[in-house]
């Protein structure tokens, strides 16, 4: 209801037809897709955040386990072809706009964010290769990662290259027949290692021998865990290996990896020294993803908290007793306890109608037949990216944290009595 | 209080002038990042209180 709020009433989708291919898609189409994505989220997804997290991954002989449940999830997710919804049909998507997938998303991550990332990070690859890779590259890797049967990785940061991406040093060397060899560490690597799918495809941003200093001597290359053959067959292992997990306060069911390149045989992605730029297509769709990722987790603390403010029962109202059946009132009563609620509803509903307005813009610099608009809806879409990365994580962090575990109180700060959601 | 100590320090003479100078600065800072707050913190309070005397336990949901 809420998404199809913003979706008919807010942004017209449906009546944006002069959009390519949004004359295929209606109400009823966007509310039984949506509504899959809830059922799926809900009755799957959901029931392994607790003890996913809980649990974490393990590294066990150079190789990570996912928490228990997560592959046979992972199963039904890509059977169910969840992972498609987006992609270009040209590589077995079903080319929906990225102002429905955008909520797609925050379902998923709202129910289990651990979970969400490995076809998160997926969609970011097959994003890259899809706008920077030759035919050739795309022929090799889209079909697989469209369908979700492999998984992708962005692999960027080093020890001492975080924010500052100049810095790093993983090295590239020609190795014959348009093939690289790579070497190098990269820590803090998503998903970079895992047993849900038969393959992992890292995206690596690395060094050319002869190339220039700084962020304009950097190339990007596709680097599979599993050697692919010509014909498409799975061959040898590529010479690289997760080194360890990293330990994080959170997110314990997706495996963060430190990741070692040991002359692992990978291809170039787009021009050599063009990697940032080729990336950053990646990023800014990992950018709305994570703005994505904060309103997700707000409103699944919201709702926690909503059915915690009408369950508890301590004091009563100024206004009076408004339960006599019991011995007091919910907390829904209390004014401040409502004005905490109220802050995180208002901010959630702005963010999503902000969310879906951004995914418009990326579908319209896509999708308009008029050059000069999809200009104009990139640009906003640019101006607007940061924003909604940095200001939804930043308060929906606070709404996490602040004032749920405010009205909460005592039975958040203790673990073994919190539901851990 | 803060910023009156620091100054008072300063002034009476000591021997770890950085300290209070650091202090000093500290308070300024404070004033003029947080303390601008409460305009605001104020007209939030005001503008949002009778809204929320009227919401029904319903207006929470989805
Ligand atoms: C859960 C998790 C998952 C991750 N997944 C991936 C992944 O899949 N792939 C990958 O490559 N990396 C990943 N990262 C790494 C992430 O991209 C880096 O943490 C990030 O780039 C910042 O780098 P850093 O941690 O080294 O911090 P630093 O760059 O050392 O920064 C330290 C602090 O200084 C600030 N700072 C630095 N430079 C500036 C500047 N110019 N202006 C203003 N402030 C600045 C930063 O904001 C930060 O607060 C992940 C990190 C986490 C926590």
């Amino acid at each position: 209801m809420t998404i199809q709020f913003v979706l008919n009433e807010l942004l017209n989708i449906y009546q944006r037809t002069e959009l390519k291919g949004f004359d295929e898609i209606d109400a009823d189409l966007a509310d039984a897709i949506l509504q899959g994505v809830a059922d799926f989220t809900t009755e799957v997804m959901l029931p392994l955040n607790g003890s996913g997290d809980v649990e974490g991954c393990k590294l066990v002989d150079g190789k990570v386990i996912a928490p228990k449940g997560f592959a046979d999830a992972y199963k039904q997710y890509v059977d169910n072809g969840w992972a498609t919804l987006t992609c270009d049909p040209e590589y077995g998507g079903q080319g929906l706009p990225e102002c429905i997938g955008v909520f797609a998303t925050e379902m998923k991550t709202a129910t289990n964010m651990a979970f969400a990332m490995y076809p998160g990070l997926t969609h970011g690859a097959y994003a890259a290769i899809h706008a920077h890779g030759s035919d050739a590259l795309k022929q090799k890797y889209l079909k697989k990662l469209v369908s979700g049967e492999w998984t992708g990785t962005m692999n960027l940061t080093e020890s001492h290259a975080g924010t500052d991406l100049a810095l790093l040093r993983t090295k590239a060397v020609e190795a014959g027949e348009g093939r690289f060899a790579i070497s190098g560490e990269k820590i803090f690597i998503s998903s970079g290692d895992h047993d849900l799918a038969e393959n992992i495809i890292h995206l690596m941003l690395a060094r050319l021998p002869d190339a220039p200093e700084g962020v304009k001597g950097i190339s990007l290359f596709a680097v599979p865990k599993i050697m692919v053959n010509a014909d498409g067959s799975l061959g040898e292992a590529n010479s690289l290996c997760a080194a360890a997990l990293e330990h994080k306060m959170g997110i314990h069911g997706n495996s963060t990896c430190v990741m070692n390149f040991d002359a692992a045989i990978g291809e170039l992605i787009g021009e050599p020294h063009q990697g940032l730029k080729a990336m950053f297509t990646m990023m800014n769709q990992a950018r709305l993803g994570v703005g994505v990722q904060g309103l997700g987790v707000s409103e699944i603390a919201y709702q926690n908290a909503l059915a915690y403010a009408k369950d508890r029962i301590q004091g009563r109202g100024l206004s009076g007793v408004k339960d006599p059946s019991q011995a007091a009132d919910p907390i829904l009563v209390h004014g401040d306890v409502r004005r905490m609620l109220m802050a995180q509803k208002s901010f959630n509903e702005g963010a999503r109608a902000l969310i879906g307005q951004q995914a418009l813009w990326l579908d319209e610099a896509e999708r308009h037949p008029d050059a000069d608009k999809a200009k104009a809806a990139n640009k906003l879409a640019a101006l607007f990216t940061p924003i909604v990365k940095g200001f939804i994580t930043a308060r929906g962090f606070n709404a996490i944290y602040a004032d749920p575990w405010h009205h909460r109180s005592g039975l958040d700060v203790d673990s073994q009595r919190s539901d851990g959601a | 209080m803060w910023t009156r100590s620091a100054v008072t320090a300063l002034e009476s003479g000591t021997e770890d002038k950085a300290f209070y100078e650091r202090k000093l600065k500290t308070a300024q800072f404070y004033m003029s990042y947080w303390t601008v707050q409460t305009r605001s913190l104020r007209k939030q309070v005001e503008s949002s209180s009778e809204l929320m005397t009227q919401l029904e336990e319903a207006d929470f949901d989805l």
